[in-house]
């Protein structure tokens, strides 16, 4: 099933107690949850699934009276699991989404803003591919907003493996990019 | 390299604590060279949030917009079959002229042009006739009988020797253009024409609803 916010509108309006905190919560990640999964690679459509599946999993972690510390890392966490069980996309365009060729981008008010704007995410993207998959990774939760902790709890590796993987990509990055 | 510059990334995403942090900022006022790292490291970091705008963006557009891409494969598909069959179609047209009826109304071919190799298959020994015709995936028989002359305009078939029939292969649409870009079950009827030593002269695709359990040969 896929669609805008609607299902997932749906799904929320049926819970009873927490769906508030979900809710808000909801309305604080669902963006740069989105973000996330279609820098990795998945669909629009999938990734909307994998948003409302987490979110449908974080209710039920909040009415079961599961831990609510760390909440933002836990519904990422999910999110990035379940992105994995779409193996037929995931492994098949995470090594080509940072390829693809982008039609939009925001915030570019002037044609010449538009061409510049393009140019630097086109060179940003040819060296995004002579990253590691667990570079990327870290990478675009960083850019989810994620701090090093919530990055490190998401991909099961330790804060300190963040922080030297975020250092090294962005040396790596801006040492190719020219920006 | 600066001490510091170890430190600059994660100083600039705050995940330092209060006293480092309060060190390297420090030390950043005074050095030149780490508030250089830091510009690019900070246009670095703009450019992968606009990166990840874009493609949410353009995720968001292309799903808002599903038939474009699926008619863009299909127009490029149409104006591929088109140029394949203008190319195909062309020695059709060369045929026509060859075989299209005298003045007398004779027709043309039995007076002006030769039949390709008729005679060389009827001379051959069979043993040779079908070595050449090897290639032919069909079901093949010795060539036993002269050619007729034509006395009418012989259509699409008019290269083929008249005691063959034509082979018809069911092609499925995916496996000439990308996925998509076809509905599901079109599919190509591919009409090859073979020449006498059995490679093929020309092959006409035509577009079809087809069942592709019914590949093989028909009459």
């Amino acid at each position: 099933m896929s669609g805008d916010s609607l299902p997932l509108a749906v799904s929320l309006s049926q819970v009873g107690t927490g769906s508030c905190e979900v809710t808000v919560l909801y309305s604080e990640l669902h963006k740069p949850l989105l973000r996330y999964l279609v820098c990795l690679g998945l669909s629009s459509d999938e990734a909307q699934d994998v948003v409302q599946d987490a979110f449908v999993a974080l209710q039920r972690h909040v009415t079961s009276g599961g831990s609510q510390e760390n909440i933002r890392s836990w519904v990422f966490r999910v999110a990035h699991n379940r992105a994995r069980n779409h193996q037929s996309s995931y492994h098949r365009r995470l090594s080509e989404s940072f390829n693809a060729e982008l039609h939009t981008v925001p915030n570019a008010t002037t044609p010449e803003q538009l061409v510049l704007q393009k140019e630097k995410i086109r060179r940003l993207a040819k060296a995004l591919q002579s990253l590691t998959k667990n570079e990327r990774e870290c990478l675009s939760l960083r850019a989810a907003g994620l701090r090093y902790r919530e990055i490190a709890e998401v991909l099961g590796v330790p804060a300190s493996t963040v922080a030297g993987t975020v250092d090294r990509t962005i040396r790596k990055l801006a040492g190719k990019c020219h920006v | 390299m600066c001490e510091f510059s170890e430190k600059l990334i994660a100083w600039l995403d705050r995940e330092l604590p209060a006293e480092n942090a309060a060190n390297v900022a420090r030390h950043v006022d005074i050095c030149a060279e780490c508030r250089n790292h830091l510009d690019v490291y900070r246009r670095v970091s703009e450019t992968i949030d606009a990166y990840c705008d874009a493609r949410l963006a353009s995720s968001v557009e292309r799903r808002s917009n599903p038939l474009a891409g699926r008619l863009a494969y299909t127009a490029i598909a149409l104006a591929a079959a088109a140029a394949l069959f203008f190319f195909l179609a062309r020695p059709d047209e060369h045929l026509r002229s060859r075989f299209s009826a005298a003045p007398d109304g004779s027709p043309a071919i039995a007076q002006k042009a030769p039949v390709v190799a008729a005679p060389n298959v009827e001379k051959m020994p069979p043993a040779a006739s079908a070595s050449l015709r090897k290639p032919k995936r069909i079901k093949t028989e010795p060539l036993r009988r002269t050619p007729a002359p034509l006395t009418a305009w012989p259509s699409r078939n008019a290269n083929w020797l008249p005691s063959e029939a034509p082979v018809y292969i069911a092609i499925p649409a995916d496996a000439l253009f990308p996925p998509g870009a076809f509905p599901e079950g079109v599919g190509f009827v591919a009409d090859v024409n073979w020449r006498p030593d059995g490679s093929a002269q020309r092959l006409r695709l035509q577009p079809q609803l087809i069942g592709f359990e019914t590949r093989g040969t028909r009459p």
